[in-house]
């Protein structure tokens, strides 16, 4: 949905464990990483890096 | 100083949280793939496609040991076979040393590097004979940690939104020229006093391979808000900014460089705390005034717009956690919007209260334009925990 913001928490995310998290998505989006101590505050936070060609399935 | 030893003194800490935000980008979704001159540009940091021959990433910007910022790096596969390549690193002395590298399919290396021989700060300079690899920096000390991507690209300016050298805080620019050809850089700061030229950081000439630190706080001193600019008179370069918040509100962040204004940014997710502070940093560099719309939205939906008209070589420091219509605790969302000259750049800084768990104090740049534009509308994630440095090579285990 255009200007929706979605969480992704960290109970979900810790499936992944250490493996690499791809975000796909249907158009423009801006998706970052928050790794703070005190929740999604914004002390600790990571942009996501955009890929230049498209991986896996769509 | 102590030699720039690489040690596994350091057992990374383990995050406590971690959370991936995705925001839409409805506006920008009207004009997705349209010919615009912006889109030739590509971001900073963009992972090649898994069929190039060869690709290169350059992560400026880790102390060692010896410093408050002891560094790592990290790569990230994402392609379905393995990945070969050589990592040089290089340090503020001019010592340099060179570590091979491989990464197999679908994996996350945090490599042993070996260490130069002298010197307090390093960067590497990673040539893979491939692509598809992701490249990205963790820095961590006393007073907190920090990720940040390495870039992928050089260029002949640099541009940092925000950054404090007041009440004892650090400030340290690194400028890293990966290149074959010499490199004359100025550095300038925009300050809310107005803009700083020193003398002693203008015409700062950069060698082939060589790494330079600059120290804000020496020259900038006790100024609350301290944008930088870096700028080559000939060649191109990669840079990054080291900020050390001290106590009781520590913290480290590493932010790297953005290359150029841009129309629009956005900050996917923000919140603000109880007894915390925070603040969205909007930095004009261009000529002529900006003028900057920052939308916000709850959950709920949009709040009334905050906008200003921001004067060239100036930054607007917009202290969301002062804005009564943003409720404490609430996740929102910020898209910033600049029209008349090239554009803005933007970072966000925040401040939790002293009694929260360290690291309290942090800054990022915003998420700009190209980067939400991903030629795949696919993006990747840096993994959050990290291996002690020197505790081996093997991927995806801590």
């Amino acid at each position: 949905m255009a200007h929706a913001t979605v969480l992704v928490s960290g109970s979900a995310l810790a499936a992944a464990g250490l493996n690499q998290i791809i975000v796909r998505a249907s158009g423009p989006m801006a998706v970052s990483e928050d790794a703070g101590p005190s929740g999604a505050v914004g002390v600790v936070t990571i942009p996501g890096l955009p890929l230049g060609a498209r991986i896996g399935g769509s | 100083m102590s030699p720039a030893h690489r040690t596994s003194q350091h057992r990374w800490r383990v995050v406590a949280l971690v959370v991936v935000v995705i925001a839409g980008v409805g506006v920008l979704a009207a004009t997705y793939g349209a010919a615009t001159p912006q889109s030739l540009a590509t971001p900073a940091s963009l992972v090649s496609s898994p069929d190039a021959e060869s690709s290169a990433w350059y992560c400026a910007g880790q102390g060692t040991s010896a410093n408050a910022a002891s560094g790592q790096i990290l790569l990230t596969n994402t392609t379905g076979h393995a990945v070969t390549g050589n990592v040089t690193t290089v340090s503020d002395a001019g010592a340099a040393v060179r570590t091979a590298v491989a990464i197999p399919p679908h994996s996350v290396v945090s490599p042993t590097l070996q260490a130069p021989l002298s010197g307090s700060w390093v960067s590497d300079i990673v040539t893979l004979a491939g692509g598809g690899v992701a490249v990205t920096q963790a820095v961590q000390g006393p007073s907190g940690w920090s990720i940040a991507p390495c870039q992928s690209a050089t260029s002949a300016a640099w541009y940092f939104p925000g950054g404090t050298t007041s009440s004892g805080a650090g400030l340290a620019i690194s400028l890293l020229n990966p290149t074959t050809t010499p490199v004359v850089v100025d550095l300038s700061f925009v300050t809310p006093s107005g803009v700083v030229h020193p003398l002693n950081y203008q015409g700062v000439v950069l060698q082939p391979g060589q790494l330079v630190i600059k120290d804000v706080e020496s020259e900038v001193q006790n100024d609350s808000t301290v944008s930088t600019v870096v700028a080559a008179r000939t060649g191109r370069f990669v840079a990054a900014q080291l900020q050390l918040f001290p106590a009781p509100a520590a913290g480290l962040s590493l932010v790297t460089g953005f290359a150029r204004p841009e129309s629009h940014w956005v900050i996917p997710q923000s919140q603000e705390t109880q007894g915390g502070s925070s603040e969205i940093d909007v930095l004009n560099p261009g000529t002529t005034s900006e003028s900057v719309t920052v939308q916000l939205r709850l959950p709920s939906g949009p709040l009334a717009p905050l906008s200003s008209t921001v004067a060239p070589d100036s930054t607007w420091v917009l202290v969301t956690s002062g804005e009564t219509r943003i409720p404490v605790g609430a996740s929102y969302s910020a898209d910033i919007k600049a029209s008349g000259g090239p554009g803005v750049v933007v970072g966000r800084t925040v401040r939790a209260a002293a009694s929260a768990t360290a690291p309290q104090s942090g800054m990022a740049g915003g998420i700009d334009g190209l980067s939400t534009m991903s030629p795949t509308a696919q993006w990747t994630t840096a993994p959050t925990r990290c291996r002690p440095r020197g505790s081996g090579h093997s991927p995806r285990a801590l």
